[in-house]
This record gives C-alpha cells, structure tokens and sequence, in this order.
C-alpha cells in the first residue's frame, strides 16, 4: 500500500511538469488550420491552445503558436491572486490588427513584462489569408532585454497569432531566420 | 481544556511578548556602514547584492534629465545624506517607493506620474528617507526575528502543556503584531518626511493630498483590497487625517510648491506613464489619475487622448463608452497637444461602430498629422477596405 501511495505521488508530481516532445524537421500542422515547413528540430510543449516551440528554453527564446483563439479567450494565462474584477486583455471577434497588437502587448505587460513597445504593424499574407505583422521590444520581469515579431490573421472568426521572442542578445537572432522561413512557408488547409 | 491550562499559555506570552522587544537604534550616520562584526553588516552585504541587480536592471530608468531632477529635489531635503543615497527610477505602474537598509532608493514611475508638484515629491523621498536614517527595515528584521523565536518557544511549550490549540491563535497574533510594528515605522516615516520637506520650504498643506487621492484610487479600483490586521501600512485616511491636523500648524504662505517645474520636467515621459496604467486596465483607477492630472494643469490634449482609450477599451461595460471615447478623440485633436494617434483611435471606434465615412475621414487625418507612422501601410489597408 505504502509503495503505490509513493508512485501515485511521483506520477503526480511527473504529471505536474511541463511535458515537451520533439518537432522534427519537416511540415507541422497548427491547430487544424494551416501547416508550417520547419527547417530545424523544435522542442514541443502545449497549454491549451497554445502550442510553445523552443530550442534553447521559453525565457531564452519561443515561438508560440495561438491555435484559433475564440471570442472572450485571453492570450496568456490569467495570473493567479490577480482578483477576478481585475480585467485581463481578451480576444474579441472582429478585431482590427491594431486591437490585436494591442492585446499582444497588453497580454505581455500583464505577464510581468516592462516597457512593451510595438511597431511596424503592415499588412502581410498568412498563408492565402489576408493578415498582419509587427514587431516587438520589452523587457522581461527580470530586465532582460527581449525582441520579438508577431504574425496572425482571423480566419472564421477565431485568431491564429505566431508570436517569436528571444532575448536581445544572441537567442533572438539566432533563430529569427528559422522563424521567417516557418512564416514563408505558411500553407493554409 | 481547562481553565488552569489556558491561564498558563496566556501567562507565557505575556512573558514572551514582554521579551521579544526589540533594543532602541541610533539614526545612521552620514557616510556611516555598519561595523563588520555586527548582524548590520550582514543585512547590508545581502541588500549590496539586491541593488547590484536592481542597478543593471532593465526596467531602471536612466534618463539623466530625470534622475538629475528627482535627485535634486531630494538632496534639498538633505544635504548630509544625499551622497549616501542611490536612488533608481522604476519604470513601472502604480504608486509606489521603498528604501532598502543600505540606502537604496526606489522610486516607481507610476508614483512621479501621480504626484502633483514638488512638494508632494519631496514628501515622500522624506518618508523613504526615514526609512534608512532609522533604520527601520533592520529594525522590523530584527522584530520579526524576535518574535517568531519567541512564537515557537511558545507554541512547544502549550503543544506539550495539551493546550496547542493556543499556539495557532499565537501565531496569527503575532503576525499582526509584526504588521503592527511596521505600520509604526510608516507612521515615523510620514511624519519626519512631513518635517523634512516643510524645513526644505515646500508646501506641508500638499502632503495629505497625496493620500486624499490614494483614497479616492483605491475606492475606484477594482484591485483586491486587503485586511488591515495584515496590512504593513497604516490606512491611507489614518495618513492623511494625520498629515492634515500637522499640516494645519504650519504657516505656509509664503512655501514652495513647484507645480510648473514638476509638470515641465515629468510632461515627455508622461505619456509611456499613462500607456503603462492603461495596460493594467484598472479603469477606475486610472479615471482618478486623469483627473488628478487635469487638475494638476497637465497638457489637456494628451490627457484627453488616454480619457478616450480608457472609453475605447473599457467599451461595452458601460453604455456610453463608445461616445464618450469619440467625444474625449474630438476635444484631444481640438485642444491640440494630444498625439497623432488620437486620430488613428477615432478611426478605429468609428469603424467598430459602423460609421465607415467619419472611419475613413479620421484614418485620413491620421496619414496627415503623421505621414511618417511606421503603422502607415496597414491604415491605408484599412482604408482600402472602404473602397
């Protein structure tokens, strides 16, 4: 008796940590809705519907794919202890680009990020849809200094967003080619 | 449980409390560092490590026009320990500051963004001032030491007398003694800061009005709000009733305000201010903030422009929003003073409300006011679409 107690709780506490799985380098499908070309192998882990690919670890550097974000969901987990009359940045249906940068970079200050600056928000094929992209400096909860670039469209009135960040220095170049080549190479089904 | 037992925990606490006070301190020195042999030293080499990551810290602010400012404000207060204190500008919202025990200062941009003048300023540099001249985070340290030592001497002793029930009610006891402790520090603090910032020549009549507008904030947020039996500050209406019977003895008629200096200095970083309250989207909150600002002769056009994105992302909580975002857009872009974006703004309301027309004059107006907007290709997109 003593012994299953003892494995229930590693295989509990084995459950509780984040579970990654390989992404090899060849065509993924994302959420159902389009398929992206990987040129390298991607570490793999998913929170609802949001899929996270890393090579170096997620405070390092990520992509993050918002697989079909409905009407009233937030981007990022709501903090815990943040009260539920505190409002949290959400998805609406019928989002402008601007409103989606706006959650973007509200959703990334709320998580503890500081001084989120966005820019360069154009027009940009997603796929066949028609969609957007920008750019993105911050700094992380620790001060480190952060860039990112996000790309998305609404497809069926649910959001697709892919967002890369990486740190200043080194992470975030070194992957930024890998990542424009997954945008290139969107296919939407 | 019986009665003789109870007597004897409550007897034993009496006489622990009665131990656990904690020795009298002496005001730090000008340039004074704790001797090495002492448990100071100790407290100092652990906060030395904190500031050093606080110093390389991103989220610094390190304007030289700004911190020169604040740092001369803070040096009229005292001449004797401005070398001593390291003050750091945080880039961050929500009023606050704190002072570590080796004299780090921080100050949070989201406090400069609700101060009014100087003197509200230097109010509050004299409170954290207090802080490391009375050593008050050694001396809180050493309480909370004190007292837990004390707590678990007393929480063996009914454990074993078969009263342990008794040692959980002492263990909340003491922590609200340990919070009651620190809101007398706060209490000190408030008052030397008051002295010190009269003695400088400032207004002592602006000090409770920074707790009159805490008051009002916190009434208008929709933040979890605490109890005060675990609150480390006293209420902010306990601070400003105080500040306002010692204000009440001055005569300050001839003292210093420096209202139009404060609001030149603060009025470019304003804005990224007000950008990081509104991302909090604490908008009751922020609603006491614009009028604090307005009231404080701050540039009207900008205050509108952050008065109409408050209306624009609060949206369908409340009825009128959406009119009333249009109506604080027109008066921004009327007033002048207020950014490009306003336009790009009233765009975006009039075409989630339908009004393509008006949508389409606004985005217009946007590509005039500001022809070089990095977000220009998407907006003639926008524009496109009403074609």
């Amino acid at each position: 008796m003593g012994r299953i107690a003892v494995i229930a709780v590693l295989l509990a506490a084995l459950a509780a940590c984040a579970q990654y799985s390989l992404v090899e380098a060849k065509k993924q499908t994302i959420g159902g809705a389009y398929t992206v070309e990987a040129q390298i192998a991607w570490s793999k882990r998913s929170e609802g519907k949001v899929e996270i690919w890393t090579v170096d670890g997620p405070a390092l550097e990520a992509v993050r794919f918002f697989k079909g974000l409905d009407d009233g969901d937030p981007l990022f987990k709501r903090p815990r202890g943040s009260g539920e009359k505190v409002k949290y940045p959400i998805y609406k249906t019928g989002m402008t680009p601007n409103d989606v940068m706006e959650l973007t970079v509200d959703s990334i200050a709320r998580a503890g990020a500081g001084n989120v600056q966005a820019s360069k928000l154009r027009p940009a094929q997603f796929g066949s849809v028609p969609g957007f992209r920008f750019e993105l400096t911050f700094l992380s909860k620790s001060g480190l200094e952060m860039d990112g670039l996000a790309a998305g469209a609404a497809i069926e009135d649910k959001l697709y967003l892919i967002l890369y960040t990486g740190a200043r220095i080194h992470y975030y170049p070194k992957y930024r080619d890998h990542v424009e080549q997954l945008l290139a190479s969107i296919e939407t089904i | 449980m019986s009665s003789g037992r109870i007597w004897f925990a409550l007897a034993l606490m009496s006489l622990l409390a009665a131990g656990c006070a904690t020795p009298p301190v002496v005001d730090v020195q000008p340039g004074e560092r704790p001797p090495l042999e002492s448990d100071e030293a100790g407290f100092w080499m652990v906060m030395d490590r904190v500031e050093e990551r606080v110093r390389t810290s991103g989220h610094v602010v390190r304007d030289e026009r700004l911190n020169a400012y604040v740092r001369d404000i803070f040096c009229q207060l005292t001449l004797d320990y401005c070398n001593d204190i390291r003050l750091y500008l945080v880039r961050s919202a929500y009023f606050n500051a704190s002072m570590m025990a080796n004299g780090t200062m921080q100050v949070w941009t989201g406090m400069l963004l609700r101060t009014q003048n100087e003197a509200q300023l230097a109010a509050v540099l004299g409170h954290e001032l207090t802080h490391y001249l009375r050593r008050h985070t050694l001396q809180r340290w050493r309480d909370i030491r004190a007292k837990t030592d004390a707590l678990i001497f007393f929480q063996l002793a009914t454990a074993v007398a078969g009263v342990g029930i008794v040692g959980t009610f002492a263990s909340l006891a003491t922590a609200g003694s340990i919070q009651a402790f620190s809101r007398d520090m706060e209490r000190e603090a408030d008052q030397l800061g008051f002295e010190m910032m009269a003695k400088a020549g400032y207004d002592p009549r602006e000090t409770p009005k920074i707790w009159e507008m805490m008051i009002a904030e916190k009434e208008a947020s929709n933040r979890p709000k605490g109890s005060i039996f675990f609150a480390s500050h006293p209420t902010s209406q306990e601070r400003r009733d105080t500040l306002t019977k010692m204000a009440a003895g001055y005569d300050s008629d001839t003292a210093k305000l420096g209202r139009e200096r404060f609001v030149e200095m603060t009025a470019r970083y304003r804005g990224d201010w007000l950008r990081d309250e509104l991302r909090q989207r604490d908008f009751g909150s922020l609603q006491v903030v614009l009028d604090y600002l307005m009231e404080a002769g701050a540039n009207p056009g900008e205050l509108q422009y952050f008065q109409g994105e408050l209306h624009r992302l609060r949206g369908e909580e409340e009825e009128d929003d959406e009119a009333k975002a249009v109506e604080a857009y027109e008066m921004a872009i009327d007033t002048g003073g207020g950014p490009p974006e306003a336009h790009r703004a009233l765009g975006l309301v009039y075409w989630s409300a339908g009004r393509k027309d008006e949508a389409r004059g606004a985005f217009e107006a946007y590509i005039e006011a500001a022809p070089e907007a990095d977000d220009r290709a998407m907006v003639e997109y926008y524009l496109q679409q009403f074609e």
